[in-house]
């Protein structure tokens, strides 16, 4: 069985990962993880995490991935047995001495990163021969790359399917360390591809595109190849994004579960849902493609609209309880919304319901017309039955 | 400690004569070289400078469909008389190990380079040198040195590889607005800081905006048994380069602050001393 992999910035997001049907998340823990600006979990945190993941029936791997300096190596041991001691099913690794270490001196399960950028069989092969689990491929691979990986090596092999791609190779980048001091693979990537430059040639004259030169690159999709890749034999498919909102892990985690599921049960006669992309594309607000998969990276791929990233504001709100006797849903605003506005609450089942906010209660069932203060905790009356973790959304299609 | 360069033309002119090895790209296998050259030429090379230790840096990121030109080269590469190969991609040191091949192999993983307990790692798996990051700093590389024997190639000066894609990111751009221009290097621009960005078939690299100048520490990396200095001549005027490669020379007969200014004013101030003395930012607190 295929597994869905989420990614989960912190304790929150890992619950709603899990509850929108993600069988495993990749999350940070205090150290040695990817990404400095996340809320990266404590050891209680991941604690808490891992029994919430067990308790389901799911896994939770954390990423010890960055590339190791002389000062991590002393707690660096330590740090491991504290993961096993936890209970985490794996560890996600970029550096070898890392993976080394972990093989030695733990049980855990070692993840090669695509921090790594794994590109071929041999690669591949060497890790697979020191006993790691599973390779997370790099994100520069075609479609018949990845099945001739899987045909000659006996591994588990994961790779990304939805969200944002890196401009260069991982790991060959470090735009970041050069223009701001920030160290891109030590998590303080600060997304220097998706600034605009001026491009000149050797004597210095400007070459002018309509749009100023960026590496900006369009977002990975690869939803409607899922099914192709559940028969190629793909271990587990991971959804990038540990620095994405809840409304955005439960949307994408959501789609992906609905569709691998809806293929696995019934393979026959399975129908691709062109609704699923309009949510995810309006959700990510970026335009996506399914990048190398296709053996496609040309300008087709390129986002050269030099414009800003405008936030998503579809995420209306978040269900924090349900009343069955009095039908009243508490909503926590996420986005201004009003009276009339046709929204969409959904959740972790297929349910998805309709409706037009004909009345709208303050937290003292006073009626009101908008709700525009951030985390407005507010009353609606739902007809059908929902419950907590359910989202609101605009309703667009 | 030896000093080795990367060629800041095809044409090497009198640049070998001065120095003790050279690093250079092959053909479809090399990232991060303006210049690459093929087999037969280097073999040329060995032949015209029997005194000179040649370095082959294997370091692109290799796809299955390359692989048999990686093994190809390698098992001809075992035939000649070359220092070592550096490899990035972990294909390289599978392929070596898998066919037995005992070539010299140096970790050249360009931004991983930064510690001693993955050096050691791949000395435990026949590897024999590693080429230094220089992201890292002069204290990290002190410890690098006194916690490992692996030979140690340091970068000392030079534009420093800051970027690789596979994506083809000029040509793209010039696709997308129809710029019909062709040029081996162009540069971007930013707040008045020029990086050079060259592009092949096989991708796209950048490069820093300074030079890196790490005179001031050549004499204690020579004291510190340092094997070899890298000097990158890419993107660098030959006469200017030959001047710097002198000055490198004789760095232990004059004041390196001397040799450091005037590396400066060949460079024409655009130097610096990369992250030699001061640390990146991995944590951000919010």
């Amino acid at each position: 069985m295929v597994e869905l992999l989420a990614p989960a910035g912190d304790l929150e997001r890992l619950k709603w990962a899990i509850l929108y049907g993600a069988d495993a998340v990749y999350c940070g823990g205090p150290t040695l993880g990817m990404r400095a600006n996340t809320t990266n979990f404590t050891l209680e945190e991941l604690k808490e995490g891992v029994l919430f993941s067990h308790q389901r029936g799911k896994k939770v791997y954390v990423t010890v991935n960055v590339v190791l300096h002389n000062e991590g190596i002393d707690t660096l041991e330590s740090y491991l047995k504290s993961l096993e001691e936890i209970g985490v099913d794996a560890i996600i690794v970029s550096d070898p001495a890392i993976m080394d270490v972990a093989l030695k001196t733990t049980k855990l399960h070692v993840h090669i990163s695509t921090q790594q950028s794994t590109l071929n069989k041999e690669a591949v092969q060497y890790f697979a021969d020191k006993g790691v689990s599973r390779i997370v491929l790099g994100r520069e691979l075609s479609k018949e790359n990845i099945e001739d990986i899987i045909k000659h090596t006996n591994i588990e092999i994961e790779t990304f399917i939805h969200g944002s791609m890196c401009a260069s190779y991982s790991g060959r980048c470090v735009l970041s360390n050069f223009f701001t001091g920030r160290d891109a693979n030590r998590g303080g990537c600060a997304q220097i591809c998706r600034w605009d430059f001026a491009l000149e040639n050797y004597k210095g004259r400007y070459i002018k595109g309509d749009k100023p030169f960026t590496f900006c690159t369009k977002d990975l999709s690869l939803l409607k190849y899922i099914p192709e890749m559940i028969d190629m034999g793909i271990t587990s498919f991971k959804i990038e994004g540990r620095m994405r909102s809840v409304y955005y892990i439960a949307t994408v985690v959501g789609i992906y579960r609905k569709v691998i599921d809806s293929y696995l049960h019934n393979l026959e006669n399975y129908q691709y849902n062109k609704n699923y992309e309009r949510i995810l594309v309006n959700c990510a607000n970026r335009e996506s493609t399914p990048q190398f998969f296709h053996d496609i990276y040309d300008e087709t791929c390129q986002y050269y609209n030099g414009r800003m990233e405008v936030s998503n504001q579809d995420f209306l709100g978040v269900v924090l309880d349900y009343n069955k006797e009095t039908k009243i849903a508490t909503i926590e605003q996420r986005n201004y919304f009003k009276k009339g506005d046709f929204v969409e609450f959904f959740g972790f089942d297929d349910k998805m319901i309709s409706y037009t906010l004909d009345e709208i209660y303050d937290e003292n069932m006073c009626m009101i017309e908008v709700v525009n203060h951030p985390k407005q905790v507010v009353q609606i009356k739902v007809k059908e039955p929902i419950c907590a973790y359910y989202l609101m959304r605009i309703k667009r299609y | 400690m030896k000093n080795i360069v990367i060629f800041s033309q095809k044409k090497q002119g009198k640049i070998l004569e001065n120095v003790d090895g050279i690093l250079i790209g092959i053909h479809n296998l090399s990232s991060c070289f303006p210049y690459t050259y093929s087999l037969d030429e280097l073999c040329i090379l060995l032949q015209k400078n029997p005194q000179i230790e040649f370095f082959v840096a294997l370091n692109k990121n290799i796809l299955n469909h390359e692989l048999p030109l990686l093994k190809d080269t390698l098992q001809k590469l075992k035939t000649f008389p070359i220092k070592a190969i550096l490899y990035y991609d972990l294909a390289v040191l599978q392929i070596s190990k898998k066919y037995h091949l005992d070539i010299p192999l140096y970790w050249a993983q360009e931004h991983f380079t930064t510690n001693y307990l993955t050096a050691n790692y791949y000395q435990n798996e026949g590897v024999e040198g590693i080429l230094i990051s220089a992201d890292i700093m002069k204290q990290e590389i002190d410890e690098i040195r006194k916690n490992t024997t692996m030979k140690m190639i340091v970068p000392v000066f030079g534009y420093l590889p800051i970027f690789v894609s596979r994506r083809r990111l000029i040509q793209n751009y010039q696709k997308t607005f129809d710029i019909k221009e062709k040029d081996d290097v162009y540069f971007l621009r930013k707040e008045n800081k020029r990086y050079p960005i060259i592009e092949n078939e096989h991708g796209t690299n950048v490069f820093s905006a300074h030079i890196l100048n790490a005179a001031s520490i050549y004499s204690q990396l020579k004291q510190e048994k340092v094997e070899y200095a890298l000097l990158n001549g890419s993107f660098i005027d030959e006469n200017v380069f030959m001047k710097i490669i002198d000055l490198f020379k004789i760095l232990d007969e004059k004041d390196s602050s001397e040799v450091e200014n005037k590396i400066e004013e060949l460079c024409l101030e655009n130097t610096d001393t990369g992250f030699l003395f001061r640390d990146t930012i991995y944590k951000i607190k919010k």
